[in-house]
């Protein structure tokens, strides 16, 4: 009796509370989402806009640059995960480890490259990767090391590796921090009974503190899936794409069909497939949500 | 901190039949590691900031070392350029995002995770879906949209789409959050009488400070930093905002560094000295994500 | 005296409400180097008219070659902005939101008197006008003066001679770039690529190429283009060029010649005003583009191109914008861009002499007296294929694929392009 007489008393006050979000989440996500699929399945309005059904999206099966962003975006994800997830972890393990003296002073420092804007970033590593005058090549003639002669993000082989590699410096920090936040959630007792034990301190990373942050880990990796996935603006001021296609990923192949090619309903079959994706990570965290 | 703290330091007895100085070496090396990568991470954000200040020649031929004298020249030429009102428009957005953002999310993941109400399941789950969705999913659209309603080169044009865009994340925080909140508070609330709006607004958010503050300092420097959007939505002047106006600035002085990374500091050095101050609040809203 | 004051200032403020029909147009510009030419001729244009305020606002280049497009896909354009001719013109008139001007033409409108008509016709699209045209570019060889005549080096006249003169300067001076270039935007390979495909390539054929009227089998069949692509590769092989070519942007490649880093460079009229601004007047000269011995092409022929402005079909205010474009290219106006932003204007009816720039006036003698001249490769060839020159020419650079790879892709996507009309 008294649950129904709450719940009859708190509907209006739940459409309240739950009315804008859904409002705004529905007219500027849900919306043109929709807008998407149905606009994928017409001709380019410069082509009179008819339906053609699925011609878009053969146009993209046969598409190769729509497969190198393809590959480049699950190829981002795979790295990012090693290297941010990985040595953020291995960061959090040493620090927690018994890293005594300068401990905040480390952390601090690490974590400062996530302040700093992706677009900003991208300004500044194309400088000090500039191939002629770049701090890095300044180092690399100090030293005597053979620098590349297309340098790297001009040469096709480096390129991607360069993104990744300055992506690493932007996020390792942010990894780290929760990992280490969970670390240290970590019953001190535990650590001590293996001391006693006599496992070596590779046994106990894997036996204890791993297991210990398993939650953590899981989060991790789904900001960075989800995050290598929405990858734009490092790609766009680095290298646009470039050199040739190489680097193209999927959120700076849209834009460039969008507004640079005039093929914005092709584009728009693109975004689908990225919808469709992201849709798919949503679902991970809804299973992942479920278990925890 | 006390010897348990540090719980696999290298004590174990069989190392300590090793050479003193590879066993010194192999103690440090966790220090040399992170101290190695302190290292470059500070070199790029140290060398900004004295190349910032320097002269062109001197960037290109002594990169690191200090200015023979300081050109804050470079700093003036920000403000000469108007690029003092891109930085506004970036404040003016990024608040009138947040603020509604982090408003409407509370109280839609407390909705959800508090009360009791026909298809607060699915809606939960449809929002949870589309966590995951970049705004190059839906660009073309919502640029229509946006268009349609006259909105283009306007704040509530970048406005609107950045609160809808951070409504699943925050939701996701905050309803974690909520779900863990102990109910014998609210119980106790409901039976003095007081009405669900006074329960959230005077007993659950005093108490979620942490969860509340997480989201805003996330969704904050997310919103600052967006770009794709901004450069789509605010390709004219009007509503231009940092992120944007610095590729602008970049096509305008391209080969003079100097100016360009005078006005790279200036949008990075407040943030890192915020950060710097409030750290315990940033690490722990970061780390806060993971709870 | 205060009364007086304020019925003045109300009598003024209602005749501003009468006459208040105040028109306002939006003139949409690319790059800040017009921008102190654009404002006197704005503050003219509005003493004359004074029912009319322009709103002007420019976009840095690389940023406008998207946003430009963008702007004209939403329903408020700005009423009057720049393109360059050619297909970049023409898509966005593909898209209809091009206004057809040729009323204006037909009435004689200032911008006509004198106009050169060959200018006119590059923004003609489809039997109609969509565009009045501002400047013309041209690209040519730039050399350090005392560089070259310190090491006693000679002009190149053959591509041979460049290849030699890049390995002699080399050992003269291990620091020197020969030739600097920066292609972190691509459209500055295709303007090598332009100059080296008009060397090897017969003019005729190569249009038939370039907008697909030629058989579909036979696109880009031409042995030329080959070649020129393996001059290209040549001059990189010969170490002509600095390091990292594709991720060095094509203003630091400017500033490597104008601070005495490289000894030559390829670059467009719009250059001199920049190299002068590096503090490099009068120590660097112009020489034509060398000639290629044996190739089918035209040996003196150069690459020119025109930019103009195009007034947008949503317009409201379509009477203004047409009197604001005719204006800003009226012969008088030209005569004003020459002098104050040092740019070769496209109607030299009121030019005087010293009007314009010793150097601008050498460049434009260039253009004129060439027997044959090209606009650049992406500003002509239809898009789809230009995207993939443009594209395909980082990966040359790189070294990833072959000429013949090359040229693999262009005829593809050329066929694909023409069966698709």
């Amino acid at each position: 009796m008294a649950a129904t007489i709450r719940r009859r008393h708190g509907t209006g006050f739940d459409l309240v509370m739950i009315a804008p979000a859904l409002a705004l989440f529905g007219l500027f996500i849900v919306w043109p989402a929709v807008q998407a699929l149905v606009t994928s399945l017409h001709a380019e309005p410069t082509r009179g806009g008819g339906f053609v059904g699925v011609a878009n999206y053969r146009d993209m099966a046969s598409d190769p640059v729509f497969w190198i962003a393809m590959k480049n975006n699950v190829l981002f994800i795979l790295c990012n995960l090693v290297f941010q997830v990985g040595v953020g972890t291995v960061f959090a393990a040493l620090i927690d480890q018994g890293i005594r003296r300068g401990s905040t002073v480390i952390r601090t420092i690490i974590f400062a490259p996530l302040v700093i804007a992706p677009v900003a970033i991208g300004v500044i590593w194309a400088m000090l990767l500039e191939p002629n005058f770049g701090l890095v090549r300044q180092t690399f003639n100090a030293t005597g090391l053979p620098f590349p002669r297309q340098g790297l993000l001009g040469n096709p082989d480096l390129a991607f590796a360069s993104i990744v590699a300055v992506g690493a410096w932007n996020y390792i920090g942010f990894m780290m921090t929760i990992m280490l936040a969970a670390m240290q959630g970590i019953p001190r007792d535990l650590y001590e009974a293996a001391r006693l034990d006599g496992s070596s301190p590779l046994q106990t990373f894997w036996n204890i503190t791993l297991p210990g942050v398993r939650g953590a880990l899981i989060l991790c990796a789904l900001i960075v899936v989800v995050g290598s996935f929405k990858t734009f603006e490092l790609v766009y001021v680095l290298t646009r794409g470039g050199p040739g296609n190489t680097t193209q990923v999927l959120g700076t192949y849209i834009v460039e069909a969008a507004f640079q090619l005039f093929r914005p309903n092709y584009a728009a079959g693109m975004s689908v497939v990225v919808l469709v994706v992201a849709i798919l990570f949503g679902s991970l965290q809804v299973w992942s949500g479920r278990r925890a | 901190m006390s010897e348990a703290a540090v719980p696999y330091a290298a004590e174990a007895p069989a190392r300590r039949r090793r050479n003193p100085a590879a066993a010194f070496v192999l103690r440090r090396l966790p220090h040399l590691v992170l101290i190695a990568y302190c290292a470059l991470v500070l070199v790029p954000i140290v060398w900004v900031m004295t190349a910032s200040v320097k002269t062109r020649r001197e960037v290109f031929l002594e990169p690191l070392g200090l200015p023979a004298e300081a050109q804050w020249g470079n700093y003036a030429n920000i403000f000469e350029s108007g690029f003092h009102h891109y930085i506004w428009n970036s404040v003016i957005v990024t608040v009138g995002s947040v603020v509604p953002m982090v408003v409407v999310s509370i109280m839609a993941a407390y909705a959800l995770a508090r009360r009791v109400f026909i298809g607060r399941g699915a809606i939960y789950v449809l929002i949870v879906l589309t966590y995951a969705i970049p705004v190059h999913s839906i660009l073309v659209p919502l640029y229509r949209m946006v268009d349609d309603m006259g909105l283009l080169n306007t704040h509530l044009g970048l406005i609107l789409p950045h609160i809808a865009l951070g409504i699943p994340f925050s939701v996701v925080i905050l309803y974690s959050f909520f779900l863990d909140f102990p109910s014998e508070l609210e119980e106790a609330a409901r039976i003095d009488g007081c009405s669900p709006w006074r329960i959230l607004v005077a007993i659950v958010l005093p108490l979620s400070a942490p969860a509340v503050l997480s989201v805003v300092i996330f969704q904050t420097v997310s919103v600052w930093n967006e770009f794709l959007w901004a450069s789509i939505a605010a390709s004219g002047e009007e509503a231009r905002v940092w992120t944007t106006g610095i590729m602008q600035f970049q096509g305008e002085y391209s080969s003079d560094w100097p100016k360009i990374l005078a006005v790279v500091n200036l949008m990075t050095l407040p943030l890192l000295a915020i950060y710097i101050v409030a750290q315990r609040h940033f690490v722990r809203a970061f780390a806060g994500i993971g709870k | 005296m205060r009364t007086t004051f304020i019925a003045t200032t109300t009598a003024a403020l209602l005749a501003a409400g009468v006459a208040g029909a105040q028109t306002t147009i939006t003139f949409q510009d690319q790059g800040p180097e017009r921008e102190p030419f654009n404002e006197e001729a704005i503050r003219l244009f509005e003493e004359a008219n004074p029912d009319i305020d322009v709103e002007y606002a420019w976009q840095a280049n690389e940023p406008y070659k998207t946003g430009i497009k963008v702007m004209m896909e939403s329903n408020d354009p700005p009423d009057v902005y720049f393109v360059w001719a050619g297909s970049f013109a023409n898509d966005i008139a593909d898209t209809g939101v091009v206004s057809e001007i040729s009323d204006s033409e037909t009435r004689g409108d200032a911008w006509t008197r004198g106009a050169s008509k060959g200018i006119v016709d590059q923004f003609r699209h489809n039997d109609g006008l969509y565009g009045v045209p501002a400047e013309i570019y041209t690209k040519t060889m730039w050399k350090n003066d005392a560089f070259f005549d310190d090491n006693g080096l000679e002009v190149p006249e053959t591509l041979d001679e460049l290849r030699t003169l890049c390995g002699r300067i080399r050992e003269v001076d291990p620091l020197m770039v020969p030739i600097s270039f920066g292609a972190s935007e691509s459209w500055t390979i295709n303007h090598y690529l332009t100059i080296l495909f008009q060397r090897h390539v017969p003019i005729e054929t190569a249009l038939a190429d370039y907008q697909l009227q030629a058989p579909a089998d036979e696109l880009f069949t031409h042995p030329g283009y080959e070649k020129a692509l393996e001059d290209f590769v040549s001059l990189i092989d010969a170490q002509c060029f600095n390091d990292g070519i594709n991720s060095v942007t094509p203003e630091v490649g400017r500033t490597m010649f104008a601070t005495e880093l490289a000894a030559m460079n390829f670059c467009g009229s719009w250059c001199p005003p920049m190299f002068d601004d590096q503090g490099f007047a009068g120590r660097y000269s112009m020489f034509p583009f060398p000639r290629i011995e044996g190739a089918e092409g035209d040996q003196d022929g150069v690459l020119v191109g025109a930019v103009g402005y195009q007034v947008s079909e949503a317009s409201d205010e379509r009477e203004a914008a047409l009197k604001f474009v005719s204006h800003l290219l009226s012969p008088e106006m030209a005569a004003l861009r020459a002098r104050m932003i040092g740019r070769i204007p496209s109607n030299n009816a009121a030019l005087e002499d010293g009007d314009l720039a010793p150097m601008a006036a050498a460049l434009l003698d260039m253009a004129t007296s060439a027997p044959v001249s090209v606009p650049p490769l992406n500003t002509i060839v239809e898009t789809s294929v230009s995207d993939v020159i443009l594209k395909s020419g980082q990966d040359l650079v790189a070294g990833t694929i072959t000429p013949a790879e090359f040229m693999d892709r262009v005829r593809a996507q050329a066929r694909d392009a023409a069966s698709r009309g």
